[in-house]
């Protein structure tokens, strides 16, 4: 693929998101105060569950949609008045939206056509862009000749041709089957990449979000999360839902109680008693009071289990074990709690069996379950 | 069809074709008859097929009463009305599926628009008939293109609507993404993927215009006098002349006849999918 000819010329520019609300008719609160800055060239992903604003905010980005307050910027220009075709972005939809009538040369033209480039800079740019999106073959056919993979490469096709400071995708890959998703996926990485591009890109699949992004955001109930490296968000979650959003299965969370004895502070629940890890001790907000309910989390992969008992091991049944063939997701009963290990083929486990957990402290976290914030 | 048993498919089929005859016998004695002489359509029994068959009502109609001239003003005022009914329905309709006005205005001005086609034509007679007058409107091909637009234009309205909700959002909004605007993506994009329910709308207004038979009959009188008037004119004070009646019939419904098979194969939809998923 050579996307060099197509990057020497490309553009770039960063985004801003400042204190931007969107009230749809009717006072629902889609998107609330984001403040949101995307570096030039970056990856950046929304991430969050359908209805969490994410594609709000992309809309408001793109100017289908009006903002009700705050400032969204493009570079150094106040985009909320503009209309889309001055904002100087491309778009993929999730429908990629090809123009039906047209083919598939026509569609890719489309975006230099409106801009009145001679006919002959349109068909050397078509042609090149065609050769990168490898769909030189199609370049006659109508949108609805060809296949969803090829509608996909057409959409995207169509928004590199014109080498806009920032691309926008909604969801571009999730009309595509598994196999083609994940190997799409791959090539949009390498293409930002080499382009170099300034990219914001919308999805509800974390698996998406954690290989693309140079960044995720992540939003729930028109409320911006969190923002940082995939490692960031995954390793050092800001709060509950982006604890149990990230990972497949989640985090497991544990209500627990705090408590103060003889000087030390202990994990406690009607059949677990763990020591604090003392590396929580200083870092844990009024670590000084008394008794106070606290939510473990610990991930599947950091679960460990035993079947014979374990000093600081926390009691567990065996609920239902899933074989994947390369590992097993053992689900567990503690304290009428659901939990779950991910575990290695292997070890086989039988339904009622009862284990012993240990995890790793030094990978596990405590919430508060009132505000569902990450307390260490 | 599974399941069915060959009785029943025969009297389903029976009475289909029984359906058919009952519409198309109408059609046939019309034509039947304007093929008969003086003496042969009033013969007792009639003949079921033309036995004597002549080209004088025809010749009559074309020749004599040049029925030509009515034809063109059927066809001008038509075209008029038909062309500017979907012009101006189009740009509506559009309007009216993209833009949510507040206090749900949209909805109001849909049903509003419909009243239009609640009473009967003729109380709107006499004020028009006034208002013609002083416009000088009268008996005019244009005035008469004009109402017939006016009473045809909820109709094109609600269609047209229908047809612009059926393509995609996506598809308009990454042309207005790619550089045009609001009429350029009607243009370019709305207008080409409605373009079948454009046409089948603008056949529709086509046929009531070239149809209309009472605005026609009061608006106009020797100039702008369209086909149906002519027909009726075969009723005269003396005589009733049922061989002109019957070819002049089918002189005005074989041009509608040609439209409204066009107009058959236009309303297939389906256009517009291909360019999204699914």
């Amino acid at each position: 693929m050579s996307v060099s000819a197509l990057a020497a010329e490309s553009r770039s520019a960063p985004v801003s998101f400042e204190g931007v609300t969107k009230r749809f008719a009717g006072e629902v609160l889609a998107v609330d105060h984001l403040d949101l800055a995307v570096e030039n060239g970056e990856m950046l992903v929304l991430l969050g569950p359908s209805g969490c604003g994410k594609t709000t905010s992309l809309r408001m980005l793109a100017g289908l949609e009006t903002i009700s307050s705050g400032t969204v910027r493009i570079g150094t220009r106040v985009v909320n008045e503009l209309p889309p075709r001055s904002r100087d972005i491309a778009m993929v939809f999730q429908s990629y939206a090809l123009y039906a009538h047209l083919s598939v040369y026509e569609n890719l033209a489309y975006p230099l056509k409106v801009r009145k480039l001679a006919k002959s800079d349109i068909a050397r740019r078509v042609q090149e862009v065609a050769r990168v999106v490898q769909i030189e073959e199609l370049l006659k056919r109508k949108p609805r000749e060809i296949s969803g993979g090829q509608r996909q490469r057409v959409a995207l096709g169509r928004a590199i041709i014109r080498r806009p400071s920032v691309f926008l995708m909604d969801e571009p890959l999730s009309n595509l089957d598994a196999k083609l998703r994940v190997h799409t996926r791959g090539e949009l990485k390498r293409f930002q990449r080499d382009l170099a591009t300034t990219t914001i890109y919308v999805t509800h699949d974390q698996a998406e979000a954690m290989t693309l992004a140079d960044r995720v955001a992540i939003m729930n109930r028109g409320l911006l999360q969190q923002v940082g490296t995939p490692k960031e968000v995954y390793h050092r979650p800001a709060n509950m839902f982006v604890a149990g959003f990230l990972g497949s299965p989640p985090m497991n969370f544990l209500r627990l109680e705090l408590q103060r004895e003889n000087g030390a502070l202990w994990l406690v629940g009607p059949s677990v008693r763990l020591p604090l890890p003392p590396h929580w001790t200083g870092r844990l907000p009024d670590a000084s009071s008394p008794t106070r309910e606290v939510v473990l989390g610990v991930r599947p992969e950091d679960v460990t289990v035993s079947a014979r008992p374990v000093e600081t091991g926390i009691a567990a049944e065996v609920f239902v074990v899933e074989d994947l063939g390369h590992e097993q997701l053992v689900n567990l009963r503690v304290d009428g709690q659901a939990a779950i290990a991910r575990l290695e083929a292997g070890f086989e486990p039988a339904f009622g069996d009862r284990l012993w957990i240990t995890f790793d402290p030094a990978r596990a976290h405590l919430f508060d379950p009132r505000t569902e914030q990450h307390l260490v | 069809m599974v399941g069915e048993t060959s009785v029943g498919r025969i009297l389903k089929h029976a009475a289909a074709v029984a359906a058919v005859l009952l519409v198309l016998l109408p059609v046939y004695w019309m034509v039947n008859m304007s093929f008969k002489g003086r003496s042969e359509f009033t013969a007792r029994p009639p003949t079921l097929v033309v036995e004597e068959p002549t080209t004088a009502n025809y010749r009559d109609l074309l020749v004599e009463q040049r029925f030509d001239r009515y034809g063109r003003n059927s066809l001008v005022v038509a075209l008029i009305a038909a062309s500017l009914a979907v012009t101006i329905g189009t740009l509506a309709a559009y309007g009216l599926s993209r833009f949510r006005l507040p206090k749900n205005i949209n909805y109001h001005l849909l049903f509003t628009m419909l009243t239009v086609r609640m009473f009967p034509p003729i109380v709107t007679i006499v004020p028009l008939f006034v208002y013609y007058r002083e416009l000088g409107l009268l008996d005019t091909r244009l005035g008469l293109g004009l109402v017939h637009a006016f009473t045809e234009l909820p109709l094109v309205i609600w269609m047209m609507i229908g047809f612009f909700r059926d393509i995609p959002r996506d598809m308009e909004e990454a042309a207005l993404v790619d550089g045009d605007n609001r009429l350029q993506v009607l243009r370019k994009i709305a207008i080409p993927l409605a373009a079948p329910g454009l046409a089948a709308t603008f056949i529709l207004v086509f046929i009531s215009s070239w149809n209309e038979f009472l605005l026609a009959l009061v608006l106009t009188e020797s100039n702008a006098q369209t086909l149906p008037i002519a027909v009726a004119g075969q009723i005269t004070q003396y005589q009733v002349k049922y061989g002109n009646i019957m070819a002049a019939g089918v002189l005005t419904t074989l041009p509608v006849l040609v439209l409204a098979l066009l107009a058959q194969r236009h309303l297939t939809r389906g256009l517009a999918v291909g360019g999204v998923t699914g």
